[in-house]
C-alpha cells in the first residue's frame, strides 16, 4: 500500500532513507516490539533474582552451580527478618482497613457530603498531598515534628505514617465509585422509610463493595512495601520488611537476600492477583 | 380562606438540612484531621523549622553556598529525563494495548504491566545489582559471547554524559528508575489512551496521514493531557526518591533525598535539613503549578 | 381563583394550606392549598417548571418546604423526615434498587415496620400480581420492560399501603400504546387496592382520564381546581381553558341573558354560551371572552363566515384551521364525514354550540 503522505514529503537523501525506514517498521512489529520489550524488561530481573536465588552458595555464581532452596528457610527462619515480615503484615492489615474506613469517610465527604463546595474540594486536595508533595519532604517534616512534639519514633508513628500514605488511593477509589451510584436511590430508601444508617446499610454499602475490597487490598500492598517514611519514623525499636531488606542491600548482595526478595515479591503478586481475580480495574 | 400559616418562614428549611451538614461535617473532619495533621502541619513545621534559629534565612543562604545546589538541579533534571524515557515508551505501549491489541487479551496484559505497582521497590532496585554487576547476567553474557574484552562498568557509575550539574542518569540508577516508574506512567497513559477515539485515527489514515503524523495530530494532542499529569506526579516522586539512587547510583550521581537524609540522621542539623527541602518542595509545586497552567491538565487531574 | 374548596364528599386525608418553596430568590411554589379526599385519585397537572414536582417532593419530605403546612389525616406532617411519612413517592425515573432482585425491591419498605421475612415475602408476592408481575420475585430489574419496571416501581411504593401514594409522571418514558394500557392499569389498580393516588404530570390526557379531581398549577400557584368535566367544559381562565385540550377563545360582548345562558356578539357571529357553575353571569353590555371547543364547532354552520386556511387528516377526525372574515383565527375539529369536500381556501361558515364564557 503506498503511503501518499511518504510519497510527497521529502524523500530525498538520507531523510528520505530513514523516513521510509521508520514507516516500514512502524507499520510492522514496531509496536509488538515495544511491547515485548516492556514486558521482558518488567519481570526479567525478577526472574533473574528467583533464578538465583536458587544458589547453594551464598554468591551465586552465573551460571549455578546447583539448585537448592535451602536459602528460602534460611529466610524464614531468621529472627530479625521474621519479625519484619509479621510488622509489615500487621501494619498492613491495620493501614488496609482503618485507611479505607478513612478513605470511606473522606469519599463520601467528597462525593456526597451536604456542605459547601469548596470546603469538599479541599477536603479533597488535603488529603491528596502524598500524592503531589515528595515523600521525603513529608517523612522529614514527620521527624521533626514528631521529635519535637516529644512522641519520637516508633509503631505509632510508623502506623499513623502509613495511614496517611495509604489515604489519598482508598479515597479515590471509594469516590470514582461512589460518584456512579444514582443518588436518588438514597431518597427512595428514604421515601420508604429507611432511616440515614440503614439506607448506608442497605443501599450504599453494597454498591459500594468491590471499591472497598480493591481498596483493602491495595492499602495493605502499598504499607507492606512502604519503605521512606518508615525509614524515618521508625526507630531502633520498630523494624518492618523493607527496612530489613534495605539494610542487608546496603551490605551486599546475597543469595539469602535473593530468596527473601522472591518471597516478598510472590506475597505481593498473590495480593495483586487476589485483587485482580475480583474486579477489573477502573 | 387561607388561614394562618402558622410557621416561622425561616426555621424550617434550615434545621433538617443544617443537622445534615453537622453530621457530615463530623464525618468529614476525622480523615481530614489526619490528612491535615501529617501533611500540612509538617510542612509548616519544616518552614519554621529552617527559618531557625529564629527567625533568619542563614540555612538557604547556606545551601546556595553549599556543594549541594548542583545536586538539587541534577535531581530535577533525573525527573525530568526519566520521566522522559517513560513517557517514551508508555506511549505506543499504551497505544497499542487501547487500540490495537485484541480485547480479550486487553486487561491481562494491563494488569501484568501494572503489576509492579503492588510489588516493592527497594526489593526491585536491588534485583538490577544482580544484572549489572562486573559478575552479573549482563557482563556474563556479553564477555561469554566474546562481545567485550573486559567486563563493563554498569552498576553504580556516571554516565559522564552532560552539562555542568546537570547530568544523563547512569546505566543503573537510568534502569533502576525506568524500571519502578514505568508502571505508574503505562497507568496514567492507559487510561488517557482509552479515551482517544480511535475513529479519529481512522478518519486521519483515510485522509491520507502516514504513521507518524496520526500520531502527532491525533494522538498527542488528545492525550497530551493525560501524559502531562502523570508526569507531574512521577517526576516528583522521582527528583525526590531516595532508595534508588541509595542502592543503585554512583556516589558522584547523589540526590536530593540522600542529602536530606543525612542532614537529618547523621548530621542532625535539622534546620537545614528543612531548608533544603523547603526549596525542593517549591521547585517541585512551582513545577506542577506550570504543568497545571493548562486547563486540559487541570481537568485529568480532577479525573483522578 | 378557586384553589382550596373541597368539592369531594370523602374525608380529606392530605391537606396543604400555603405550601411555599422558595430557592434564593427564586420561587419555585407559592401559596399552594389543596385537599385530597380518601380514596381519590388526584392529579396535579401543570407546564414544565410550574412547581409540580417541587410541590410532591414536598409532599413525600424530601424537600422542606419554606413555609405553609401539611396535614395527613389531621396530623401535621409539615416538620416530619421523609421516612416517618405516611406518604411513598414513586419517582419519575422509577429508581429502581439495582442490587436487588424484584422482589426484595418490593418488600424493602416493609422491614422497617419490623414485619417479619415470611410475612414480607408474601406481601411482596400479593402486591407482586396486584401490578400484573406474578412470578417475577427473582428477576434481575434491570433486564425488565419499560412498562414492567414501572409496575415494580408502583408496586414497591403500594406495599407499604401508605395513606397517600404520590406518583411522579410516572408514564413519561413511556410511548404513546404502552402509557395509554399503563393508564388504565393505574385506575384499575388504585381501585382495586383504594390507595388515595396524587399524580403529577405535564400531560393533560393523562391527568384528565384518570383522575377524580385535578388542580391545575402554573408558575408555582394552583389556578384553578376541580373534577376534570368541569374544568374542560367550564374553564374559569383563558389559561386552564388552553391548556386542557384545545380552546378558541374570543372576545366579544354581552347582549343579552336568558336562563343562565348568555347572548354574546364576538367574531362576527352572535351565539349562546353557558356560563360556569358557581359564577354569575356578565351583565349586559359586558366584555367577554368566550371559550369555543374544536369538537363543538362545526362546518357548513350559520355563525361565523371565514376561510379554511388548512386541514389535517387525523384518521379519526379532521383538523381545520379557518381564518374568520372578522379576523380571529378558529381551529374547528370535525368528524370523519362531516366535513368531506371541504379543502384548503374554500369558504366556511362554522357553527357555535355549547360555547362557554
Amino acid at each position: 500500500m503506498v503511503n501518499p503522505v511518504a510519497e510527497t514529503s521529502d524523500r530525498t537523501g538520507a531523510a528520505g532513507w530513514v523516513r521510509r525506514h521508520a514507516v516500514a517498521a512502524l507499520r510492522g512489529g514496531f509496536f509488538r516490539t515495544t511491547v515485548v520489550a516492556t514486558a521482558v524488561f518488567l519481570y526479567l530481573p525478577v526472574v533473574v533474582v528467583g533464578y538465583l536465588s536458587l544458589s547453594p552458595g551464598s554468591q551465586p555464581s552465573i551460571p549455578l552451580d546447583g539448585v537448592t532452596l535451602r536459602w528460602y528457610g534460611a529466610v524464614l527462619s531468621d529472627a530479625r527478618f521474621v519479625r519484619g515480615l509479621v510488622t509489615s503484615g500487621v501494619i498492613g492489615v491495620v493501614a488496609a482497613v482503618a485507611g479505607t474506613g478513612l478513605g470511606l469517610l473522606a469519599a463520601r465527604t467528597i462525593v456526597r457530603a451536604r456542605l459547601p463546595g469548596w470546603l469538599r474540594a479541599s477536603v479533597a486536595v488535603v488529603v491528596a498531598i502524598p500524592l503531589f508533595v515528595p515523600t521525603v519532604v513529608v517523612a522529614l517534616g514527620i521527624g521533626i515534628t514528631a521529635g519535637r512534639v516529644g512522641i519520637g519514633f516508633g509503631l505509632v508513628p510508623v502506623v499513623a505514617g502509613h495511614l496517611y500514605w495509604v489515604l489519598p488511593f482508598s479515597t479515590f477509589l471509594i469516590a470514582s465509585r461512589y460518584a456512579t451510584i444514582d443518588r436518588r436511590m438514597a431518597e427512595v430508601a428514604r421515601d420508604l422509610g429507611a432511616d440515614g444508617v440503614t439506607t448506608f446499610r442497605t443501599i450504599t454499602l453494597p454498591q459500594l463493595w468491590p471499591a472497598l475490597v480493591a481498596s483493602v487490598l491495595f492499602a495493605f500492598a502499598l504499607s507492606f512495601n512502604e519503605f521512606l517514611l518508615t525509614f524515618f519514623l521508625a526507630g531502633s525499636g520498630v523494624t518492618t520488611m523493607p527496612l530489613e531488606i534495605y539494610g542487608k542491600v546496603r551490605i551486599g548482595a546475597t543469595s539469602f537476600l535473593n530468596a527473601a526478595s522472591v518471597l516478598v515479591l510472590l506475597f505481593s503478586g498473590a495480593v495483586a492477583a487476589v485483587a485482580a481475580s475480583l474486579e477489573p480495574p477502573t | 380562606m387561607s388561614g394562618p400559616t402558622g410557621r416561622i418562614p425561616w426555621s424550617l428549611p434550615e434545621r433538617t438540612d443544617r443537622r445534615r451538614a453537622v453530621v457530615d461535617a463530623g464525618l468529614a473532619a476525622v480523615p481530614t484531621a489526619l490528612a491535615v495533621a501529617l501533611g500540612v502541619v509538617p510542612l509548616a513545621v519544616l518552614l519554621v523549622e529552617s527559618l531557625s534559629p529564629p527567625v533568619t534565612l542563614s540555612n538557604y543562604a547556606a545551601l546556595g553556598e553549599s556543594v549541594y545546589l548542583p545536586v538539587l538541579v541534577r535531581s530535577l533534571g533525573v525527573g525530568v529525563v526519566i520521566t522522559g524515557a517513560c513517557l517514551a515508551v508508555a506511549y505506543p505501549v499504551t497505544y497499542w494495548l487501547a487500540h490495537v491489541c485484541p480485547v480479550r487479551y486487553r486487561l491481562p496484559i494491563l494488569i501484568s504491566f501494572t503489576l509492579p505497582l503492588w510489588l516493592n521497590y527497594v526489593v526491585l532496585n536491588y534485583t538490577w545489582v544482580w544484572i549489572l554487576a562486573t559478575d552479573g547476567i549482563v557482563n556474563t553474557v556479553l564477555t561469554a559471547g566474546g562481545l567485550v574484552d573486559r567486563p563493563l562498568d554498569l552498576l553504580r557509575t556516571a554516565s559522564g554524559i552532560g552539562i555542568g550539574p546537570v547530568e544523563l542518569p547512569g546505566p543503573s540508577v537510568g534502569l533502576g528508575f525506568v524500571h519502578i516508574y514505568l508502571p505508574y506512567v503505562l497507568l496514567t497513559m492507559y487510561v488517557s489512551m482509552e479515551r482517544l477515539d480511535y475513529r479519529q485515527v481512522e478518519a486521519a489514515r483515510d485522509l491520507g496521514a502516514g504513521g507518524l503524523r496520526v500520531f502527532r495530530d491525533v494522538v498527542v494532542p488528545e492525550t497530551y493531557a493525560g501524559a502531562v499529569a502523570g508526569a507531574l506526579i512521577v517526576y516528583a516522586r522521582i527528583a525526590g526518591a531516595f532508595a534508588t539512587p541509595q542502592i543503585l547510583a554512583s556516589p558522584s550521581e547523589q540526590m536530593i533525598a540522600q542529602i536530606i537524609t543525612t542532614q537529618f540522621y547523621d548530621v542532625l542539623d535539622y534546620p537545614f535539613a528543612a531548608a533544603v527541602s523547603v526549596v525542593f518542595l517549591v521547585v517541585v509545586l512551582v513545577g506542577f503549578g506550570i504543568g497545571a497552567l493548562s486547563t486540559d491538565v487541570r481537568a485529568e487531574l480532577k479525573r483522578w | 381563583m378557586s384553589g382550596g374548596a373541597t368539592v369531594s364528599d370523602r374525608s380529606t386525608i392530605l391537606r396543604t394550606e400555603g405550601l411555599t418553596k422558595r430557592f434564593g430568590t427564586a420561587t419555585a411554589v407559592e401559596d399552594v392549598s389543596l385537599s385530597v379526599g380518601a380514596g381519590e385519585f388526584f392529579a396535579l397537572v401543570g407546564p414544565s417548571g410550574c412547581g409540580k414536582t417541587t410541590t410532591l417532593r414536598m409532599l413525600a419530605g424530601l424537600e422542606s418546604p419554606s413555609g405553609g403546612r401539611i396535614e395527613i389525616a389531621g396530623g401535621d406532617i409539615t416538620d416530619s423526615p421523609a421516612q416517618d411519612r405516611d406518604t411513598n413517592l414513586v419517582f419519575q425515573e422509577l429508581v429502581l434498587f439495582t442490587h436487588m432482585t424484584v422482589a426484595e425491591n418490593v418488600a424493602y419498605g416493609l422491614a422497617r415496620d419490623g414485619v417479619p421475612r415470611d410475612e414480607r415475602r408474601s406481601r411482596a408476592a400479593e402486591m407482586l400480581a396486584t401490578v400484573g408481575l406474578e412470578g417475577f420475585g427473582d428477576r434481575d430489574p434491570t433486564e425488565l420492560s419499560g412498562g414492567q419496571k414501572q409496575r415494580v416501581a408502583l408496586a414497591r411504593a403500594l406495599v407499604n399501603e401508605p395513606a397517600v401514594l404520590l406518583l411522579d409522571e410516572p408514564l413519561s418514558s413511556l410511548d404513546r400504546k404502552l402509557r395509554a394500557e399503563m393508564r388504565a392499569e393505574l385506575r384499575r389498580i388504585q381501585d382495586d387496592v383504594g390507595t388515595t393516588f396524587l399524580y403529577v404530570t405535564h400531560d393533560q390526557e393523562s391527568a384528565m382520564s384518570m383522575s377524580d379531581r385535578l388542580a391545575v398549577m402554573r408558575d408555582g400557584r394552583i389556578v384553578e381546581s376541580g373534577p376534570p368535566e368541569s374544568l374542560y367544559g367550564h374553564p374559569e381562565t383563558a389559561f386552564v381553558a388552553d391548556f386542557l385540550g384545545n380552546a378558541n377563545l374570543l372576545t366579544g360582548r354581552v347582549r343579552d341573558r336568558r336562563d343562565g345562558r348568555v347572548v354574546v356578539d364576538a367574531a362576527g357571529g352572535r351565539f349562546t354560551a353557558a356560563v360556569g357553575e358557581g359564577r354569575s353571569a356578565p351583565a349586559s353590555g359586558a366584555d367577554a371572552t368566550v371559550m369555543i371547543r374544536p369538537e363543538n364547532l362545526r362546518l357548513r354552520g350559520d355563525t361565523f363566515a371565514g376561510t379554511v386556511r388548512d386541514v389535517g387528516y387525523m384518521g379519526a377526525h379532521r383538523e381545520y384551521v379557518v381564518a374568520l372574515d372578522a379576523g380571529p383565527t378558529l381551529q374547528v375539529r370535525s368528524g370523519a364525514d362531516d366535513g368531506v369536500g371541504v379543502g384548503v381556501a374554500d369558504a366556511a361558515v362554522v357553527d357555535g354550540a355549547g360555547a362557554d364564557g
